[in-house]
């Protein structure tokens, strides 16, 4: 379950910020910014409106975002937790 | 909410404002923005001589001047602002002058200072272009 949301979510980061790179390939540990990824602030709110579509999940502020954004475990795990909350 | 004087809202002025009118719809949520393009509006200078088009520039600025107000609207007070980002946008029909132009805004996401507002710019009923906007908040 948690395997599959990490891959939907590199499906999604792929997608939403039209990167030609095979989803499979983003190091699931790795910072989606700065020297990981090298995601930038307008990238973290494509994001923040895609996974709000796609989970109906709101990062609502800068400081939620540190906590999501660290990789791609850290926002699977973020909505996991979000999820079970609901 | 209706707001007839925009400058008093946006640092904007003129020849770059460009808006007349904005109506908030939902403070930070939704709005339309309004412009006249006559004959000798400073956006008409050069494009092109003796065969007016509103540029497309125009209605990005006039769009993203829009969104300004309506984000602003929600604090109750004026400020400023930064265009971060323009994407996907489409110019489906020219605009020719003497016009009247909707500039409609909704806000798609924010986070952060940034928000993601979608454009939709109509004239006599038309859809002119669509697209999606950043803008960022001054730290003002």
């Amino acid at each position: 379950m948690a395997e599959d949301l990490v891959a939907d979510l590199k499906v999604l980061i792929v997608t939403r910020l039209k990167m030609e790179i095979d989803p499979a390939s983003i190091d699931s540990a790795a910072s989606l910014f700065g020297e990981g990824l090298g995601l930038d602030s307008i990238d973290a709110l494509e994001l923040v409106v895609g996974i709000e579509r796609q989970y109906g999940i709101r990062i609502a502020d800068a400081e939620m975002g540190k906590k999501a954004f660290g990789s791609v475990n850290a926002l699977a795990a973020f909505i996991s937790e979000k999820r079970l909350a609901k | 909410m209706r707001i007839d004087d925009p400058s008093s809202w946006i640092p904007h002025r003129p020849p770059i404002l460009t808006v007349d009118a904005v109506e908030v719809d939902e403070p930070g949520v939704k709005g339309r923005g309004m412009r006249r393009f006559a004959a000798g509006d400073p956006w008409l200078a050069g494009h092109f001589p003796g065969n007016p088009v509103v540029p497309g520039v125009a209605m990005i600025e006039g769009a993203a001047q829009t969104a300004a107000i309506v984000l602003l609207a929600a604090r109750g007070k004026g400020g400023g602002g930064f265009l971060a980002d323009v994407s996907k946008f489409r110019f489906k029909a020219p605009v020719i002058p003497p016009a009247d132009v909707v500039f409609e805004i909704t806000v798609a996401g924010v986070f952060g200072a940034l928000c993601k507002v979608s454009v939709r710019v109509l004239s006599r009923g038309v859809l002119a272009a669509e697209g999606e906007l950043v803008l960022s908040a001054s730290p003002q």
